[in-house]
């Protein structure tokens, strides 16, 4: 249970950590859109590799100033590269254009196209994977709580009890770990008794899990109840005013950094709207 | 001057089967009081009606002479702090820091203040060097801890302990009992409910309190209760092991009649 790397935080004193959360937030949002951009308009292939490329190159200096380690993104590869190879085959067999190989005379398969789609999702992907493990591993999930706890103050106007929710989310949060060491613990009391959890039909093995659930369900009530009682013992009023130990605060670094990913951010959609095309421009200003 | 005055209370989870009978006893401020008797006898019960997780169904309970009822319930559970049994299961905030800042958001403490309250209760029970750790990396005796700091921070005139040691390891059970006796002695006016089933500490506490079976059975000072074995014996409960030597010793016709403790005791039969 401890190799799940994805959604982990990683502590660590860099700029990027120290960011806002708010912020990091709203930036990942911003490279989620620009990944979904098209580039180069329907005639060229390339530029929407080169625009990649560039979208790449940013997101590896943040996570090069995080010190997020490109070998962390490595172990995450492993889980979807199953998924990228089903998915080369399904192009391989729905494109009918573009180059092609006939295979004994019958199936005629349109490697190009496949493999360009491919290769379009898995980079799509891959930038994906990397921004959210950035911000995963920078910033704390319960900050992470804050920050959507503050993009959701709008919605305190159509009587949303934002504060609750954050509240909910980061107890959800902290009893993750308590959980999971119970679930170790029941699976073991459970094998115990001679319940096989690795062997067995798929009958087997749902009444095995059944075994583990239906303990693990009636525990984490038992858990809700006495914690509710903790809190209420604690003078927790919910719906009633309260302070904040954690405040977020927004610094300098900040603003500096979110002007620079608005700046990139326009870069980037002009480069898309304008259907730029990075080799011909080249090519002109060659002569 | 009696801090908490429990007036005829009855209780019951369902209506023809009560769990609390009729029961009424006043604690003064200051004192240290053990609440024993075995499971099921409304223990826990009477400590969550005392601070208000249960709605009363009658009789009444006062606190500094005002009635627990309603609204008041809010503010008068500022002066009551309770910790319960399991760790985990009242370890609120992420981290240490989170968990005691936890009861101070809820009193409406100001920002700037509440570094400097944590601080102070974190030292008073030594978990300054954990105060960024997360609860999964504490042991269920510093857990424990970190839920006395954060009773402590709200700064309440009543503590309860629900049987806050059961859960622990011998070491962990010292510990916790080394720092309720030391936040006794740093505040004299304090007052301690201890819901135990730890015979030695009810022996050592300053009055002794035994339900049986949702009844008041005994309530008095422990030298006089504990001398009193026949009632003892009837409903089963142990002796402390001190009054089981002394009376031994005594039916031996060796003279301790007036020991009070372990050490009085040892230096008695050293003469």
């Amino acid at each position: 249970m401890n190799n799940i790397s994805i959604g982990r935080y990683i502590p660590y004193n860099s700029k990027v950590h120290r960011l806002d959360p708010r912020l990091k937030l709203f930036v990942m949002v911003l490279f989620m859109v620009m990944i979904f951009l098209p580039f180069g308009g329907s005639g060229t292939n390339y530029m929407d590799f080169i625009a990649y490329g560039i979208i790449a190159i940013v997101i590896f200096i943040i996570m090069a100033i995080a010190h997020v380690k490109l070998s962390m993104l490595f172990k995450q590869l492993k889980s979807i590269w199953f998924l990228v190879i089903i998915l080369f085959v399904f192009n391989l067999l729905m494109k009918s254009d573009g180059k092609s190989y006939t295979l004994f005379n019958t199936v005629t398969l349109y490697y190009e196209k496949a493999l360009y789609d491919t290769a379009y999702i898995f980079i799509r992907l891959l930038l994906m994977i990397s921004l959210t493990m950035t911000l995963t591993a920078t910033t704390t999930p319960l900050d992470l709580t804050y920050a959507i706890e503050w993009y959701l103050i709008p919605f305190k106007l159509i009587k949303l009890p934002t504060h609750e929710i954050a509240m909910t989310i980061s107890i959800a949060l902290r009893f993750i770990p308590t959980l999971l060491d119970e679930t170790d613990r029941i699976m073991k009391a459970q094998a115990s008794r001679g319940v096989d959890f690795q062997n067995g039909k798929f009958k087997e093995k749902v009444r095995a899990i059944i075994s583990l659930i239906v303990p693990l369900l009636v525990s984490a009530f038992q858990r809700s109840e006495e914690l509710a009682n903790a809190m209420e013992a604690r003078g927790y009023n919910p719906g009633a005013k309260r302070t904040r130990y954690r405040l977020l605060k927004w610094k300098m670094l900040d603003t500096f950094a979110l002007i620079l990913s608005l700046a990139f951010f326009g870069l980037v959609l002009y480069m898309s709207i304008s259907n730029f095309d990075l080799v011909m421009q080249i090519k002109n200003i060659m002569g | 001057m009696n801090i908490l005055s429990v007036k005829d209370l009855s209780f019951g989870y369902e209506k023809d089967k009560k769990v609390l009978k009729n029961i009424s006893f006043d604690i003064e401020q200051g004192k240290y009081v053990s609440l024993i008797g075995h499971n099921g006898s409304g223990k826990s019960t009477l400590a969550k009606l005392i601070v208000g997780l249960l709605d009363l169904q009658s009789g009444s309970i006062e606190v500094f002479g005002e009635v627990m009822k309603g609204k008041n319930i809010y503010n008068l559970r500022q002066k009551i702090g309770i910790v319960f049994q399991n760790p985990d299961n009242q370890f609120i905030g992420a981290t240490v820091r989170d968990d005691i800042a936890f009861g101070l958001e809820n009193n409406c403490v100001p920002h700037n203040q509440m570094d400097e309250i944590i601080n102070e209760f974190a030292g008073k029970v030594n978990m300054m060097e954990f105060l960024d750790k997360e609860p999964t990396r504490l042991s269920g005796g510093q857990k424990q801890r970190v839920a006395i700091a954060g009773v402590l921070a709200m700064s309440p005139k009543i503590i309860i302990f629900d049987e806050a040691t059961a859960m622990l390891d011998p070491k962990g059970k010292k510990e916790i009992r080394e720092y309720i006796l030391k936040m006794k002695k740093e505040d004299e006016s304090l007052t301690i409910i201890s819901i135990t089933h730890d015979i030695e500490e009810a022996y050592n506490s300053d009055e002794v309190i035994i339900l049986n079976d949702g009844e008041l059975y005994l309530k008095g000072n422990p030298k006089e209760i504990f001398k009193n074995e026949t009632k003892l014996k009837e409903i089963e409960l142990d002796l402390p092991f001190l009054s089981k030597l002394k009376d031994s010793l005594i039916k031996r016709n060796i003279d301790v009649e007036n020991v009070k403790t372990m050490e009085e005791l040892v230096n008695a039969l050293c003469q």
